[in-house]
């Protein structure tokens, strides 16, 4: 199947929904599951607790991550993706507010693959989401995936 | 120092020695050559004198023989008493010749002129005397006579009258040649007293013993012809014999001329000029006492002696002086080294007795030796107690043991600083600071030990310790609540630049969703509101960001290194000039300013300064900006400035304090915290800046780093 998933680690609802409108309005297909916490989003990707169902192989196309999240910070949700075998390989995009420098090297530090400022302009968002879900999902040639040895 | 010896030094006593030798044969010398002088002139003087009395008796018997000659020559006196001789009836003759006589007798002072005839009996006879003829006058009278010339008599006493006389027989002669004859004979008589004596006796100079003597030989004897000065009436009666060499009158008999030394006639030792009458039997001697003769030389030899006594003396006394002077110097120079050694041994007591510190002396076994005030004060024990004790019983018990490892290393490592615990008789403790050192003396050991209290000073230290404790104490608690501060002003920023921008993207997004969505259903009015509310959403995220850059320029770190302002400033206006679009800005930079400082935050500054300086030329025609640098004050400043709208100086307090704005929003964008950003960089470099401007005529910012 050739759906592109997105996982959408966001405390805030505004922003989610914000963040889905603005793929939407840029026609941007994809699958985009939604966590609201750093804890919830390491279930989701290891199949655990509420995901414990998942099929953990099954990775997202992009991981756009804030950092500020309730349980979990996103740094931590970071570290945990590159050090797991399955993981590993995800493009994780940093999408937050915070434009300071700790969190901009942090991030980079940890392996995360972009770092974008979440403009506060409505339209400035819209343009920033949809770019980065062109190129992320569709010019952005995707690690391969481990699920197919698996299956 | 030598030891100089209370007696003169040998060497001085040769040098004295020696130079008395010298002076003594230099005065001998002196001395014999003087006397040699003295005898000399004296027997010079003698013998002129001797010359001068043989001269003048010949000349006075010179004249004698003239006068007889004058009486023989004349032929009137001749023939007159010729013819009285044959008429002595004649008496005007007789009283003519008388008459001659007379005067003769008178002029030429004789005693006696007396006229003999042939036969020898008295014709005429003019005499201040009784007596007429004797047998010396007959014998002359005979001579005379037989010899037909004159002749003249030895000096003789009259053997009649006993008057000592000299008699001169003047032969008349009458016809030539062989023919010649004898008519009559004149007797002349001079009395020698009146004569010739007087002028033997008298004496050029002043003496007491000089004296001239006339003697002649008859037969063995020698016979004293004048009167002698010491022997009244002595003279023709005085006689010697000859057999005596040692008197002088002997030697002249003998035929000795010249100066001799011998005995007079009082057997007194005598130096005598001798000279023989001429034409007589005389000798004459012109004499006088060697003790008044060499008188001089004993007041010579006096002299030499007094004189010899003292040069000795003074020698000597130099010699003293020099040999004193030495002694003195060497005493002064002990009495020194005696104040020197004093003051030492009293500066040493002195040390040592009123040493603020204590001071133990022990033998090798620790028994105590010696101890100063300072330790019967410091340990409550009386001096004497403190002799008979030993250093362990100022230790405290269980520290006894420890002392032997201290002195084991007092003596291996020369002498050792150590604490100890002591105690005093009382049983108090402290501690104490042990200055410990040995040093032998004839082979024995002795340990000194300078003990010193610190029982106050380990207090003050301890108390200062704790003050460093509490103070490091204190530094940490507020370096903590500093960096808590900080932390919590991070988290803060942190919540700002994060949890206050969400909101605002929440009230652009959905106003935009709002408009996007429901544009149809709200009309203008509502419309514009939602606008508005967008804008100040959009304000209020620049207020945030600015913010947020302030509080950041206060955080960050300062990495100080050397910061090309000149290059810098250039590459931030292109920058700002290109993306304003303000090509027709005239910027002037000056070259070669650098400073010492964090480079990002000088950017930023600069950006802040040309930003402002690009917004308010912006209204005008021919925009300048300028940055450089002048002195003021003497100090490095640099400017910024510009043509543009300037500002009131009224309000220049206001210009650095953030979201402080001179101008409204309409007028020229932006959130007013520039100037604050430049003030809080500069601040932070350890700067200063301030402003000039003049509504329309620009503003001009100056500024200093600290390195200026």
């Amino acid at each position: 199947m050739n759906k592109k998933s997105i996982l959408l680690v966001e405390d805030n609802p505004d922003d989610i929904d914000l963040t889905i409108r603005a793929l939407m309005k840029n026609n941007i297909v994809a699958e985009i599951d939604i966590v609201t916490d750093g804890a919830e989003a390491l279930d989701y990707l290891f199949g655990r607790g509420l995901y414990s169902g998942r099929k953990v192989y099954i990775v997202p196309h992009l991981v756009l991550l804030d950092i500020k999240l309730p349980k979990i910070d996103g740094f931590t949700v970071l570290r945990q993706i590159r050090e797991n075998s399955i993981t590993r390989l995800i493009p994780v995009v940093i999408l937050t507010t915070s434009n300071e420098e700790s969190d901009i090297r942090n991030g980079y530090q940890l392996g995360a693959n972009s770092y974008i400022r979440k403009p506060v302009s409505f339209e400035r968002f819209m343009d920033v989401v949809k770019e980065i879900g062109i190129y992320w999902l569709f010019i952005n040639q995707p690690p391969p995936l481990s699920y197919s040895k698996e299956l | 120092m030598k030891e100089a010896s209370k007696k003169i030094p040998t060497s001085l006593m040769i040098i004295f020695i020696i130079l008395t030798i010298l002076i003594i044969i230099a005065s001998h010398y002196i001395y014999s050559e003087g006397k040699k002088r003295i005898k000399r002139e004296k027997q010079g003087d003698l013998l002129a004198i001797a010359e001068l009395k043989v001269e003048q008796i010949v000349d006075w018997k010179n004249e004698r023989l003239r006068d007889a000659m004058v009486i023989q020559k004349d032929r009137f006196l001749t023939k007159a008493i010729y013819e009285y001789l044959k008429n002595p009836e004649k008496k005007e003759l007789k009283d003519e010749i008388s008459f001659w006589m007379r005067g003769f007798k008178e002029t030429y002072r004789y005693k006696s002129v007396i006229l003999l005839n042939k036969m020898g009996e008295i014709v005429l006879y003019i005499s201040d005397e009784e007596e007429k003829l004797g047998p010396d006058a007959k014998r002359v009278f005979d001579e005379a006579l037989n010899t037909k010339r004159i002749q003249f008599s030895d000096l003789y006493r009259s053997k009649i009258s006993n008057v000592i006389r000299f008699t001169i027989a003047v032969p008349l002669l009458l016809g030539d040649g062989e023919k010649t004859r004898v008519i009559a004979v004149f007797i002349l008589r001079i009395y020698p007293y009146d004569f010739l004596y007087p002028f033997i006796q008298t004496w050029p100079v002043r003496s007491e013993t000089a004296e001239t003597i006339i003697i002649r030989r008859e037969g063995d004897e020698i016979l004293f012809l004048s009167e002698l000065r010491h022997k009244k009436d002595s003279a023709l009666i005085l006689r010697q014999p000859l057999s005596d060499a040692d008197y002088v009158t002997t030697m002249a008999i003998n035929g000795i001329e010249g100066v001799v030394e011998g005995l007079d006639y009082r057997r007194v030792p005598v130096v005598a000029g001798i000279k023989k009458v001429p034409d007589t039997t005389w000798y004459l001697i012109a004499k006088m006492d060697i003790d008044e003769a060499f008188k001089p030389i004993e007041g010579f030899l006096l002299n030499m002696t007094v004189i010899t006594i003292l040069v000795i003396i003074s020698t000597g006394s130099a010699i003293g002086m020099v040999w004193r002077h030495q002694r003195s110097r060497y005493y002064k120079e002990l009495y020194k080294e005696e104040l020197k050694h004093r003051a030492l041994l009293r500066h040493f007591e002195y040390l040592t007795r009123y040493a603020n510190d204590v001071i133990i002396l022990t033998d090798e076994d620790l028994n105590i030796v010696e101890a100063n005030d300072r330790a019967v004060e410091f340990y409550g024990y009386s001096e004497d107690e403190m002799k008979w004790m030993n250093l362990k019983d100022l230790y405290p018990e269980e520290e006894r043991a420890s002392l032997n490892s201290f002195v084991e290393r007092i003596d291996t490592e020369n002498g050792l600083i150590y604490e100890a615990m002591q105690v005093n008789r009382s049983g108090e403790r402290f501690i104490a600071e042990i200055s410990a050192r040995y040093f032998d003396i004839e082979k024995k050991r002795f340990y000194q030990f300078i003990i010193r209290d610190i029982t106050e000073k380990k207090k003050n230290e301890e108390e200062l310790k704790r003050y460093k404790e509490h103070l490091e104490r204190l530094v940490e608690e507020r370096t903590a609540g500093l960096e808590l501060a900080n932390k919590e002003l991070e988290a803060f920023s942190y919540s700002v630049s994060h949890d206050l921008r969400a909101p605002l993207r929440s009230i652009d997004g959905f106003s935009q969703v709002l408009l996007e969505d429901y544009g149809k259903v709200l009309d203008r009015v509502a419309q514009d509101y939602l606008r508005r509310i967008r804008n100040a959403t959009l304000r209020m995220e620049g207020l945030i960001d600015d913010l947020l850059n302030l509080s950041r320029i206060t955080r960050s770190e300062l990495t100080y290194e050397e910061v090309d302002l000149s290059s810098l400033a250039k590459e931030v206006i292109e920058e700002q000039i290109e993306r304003e679009q303000r090509d027709n800005v005239n910027v002037r930079i000056h070259d070669g300013m650098k400073v010492k400082g964090d480079a990002k935050l000088l950017r930023i500054m600069l950006e802040n300064f040309f930003s402002n300086a690009l917004k308010f030329t912006s209204r005008n025609d021919r925009p300048e900006i300028e940055f450089g640098m002048t002195e003021i004050d003497g100090k490095l400043t640099y400017f910024v400035r510009d043509n543009g709208v300037g500002f009131d100086m009224s309000y220049v307090d206001k210009l650095f304090k953030p979201f402080q704005r001179l101008h409204s929003l309409k007028e020229f964008p932006g959130t007013g915290i520039g100037l604050a950003i430049i003030y809080r960089i500069i601040k932070r470099h350890g700067g200063v800046v301030w402003a000039e401007g003049e509504v329309g005529k620009g503003a001009r910012f100056y500024f200093r780093i600290n390195n200026i």
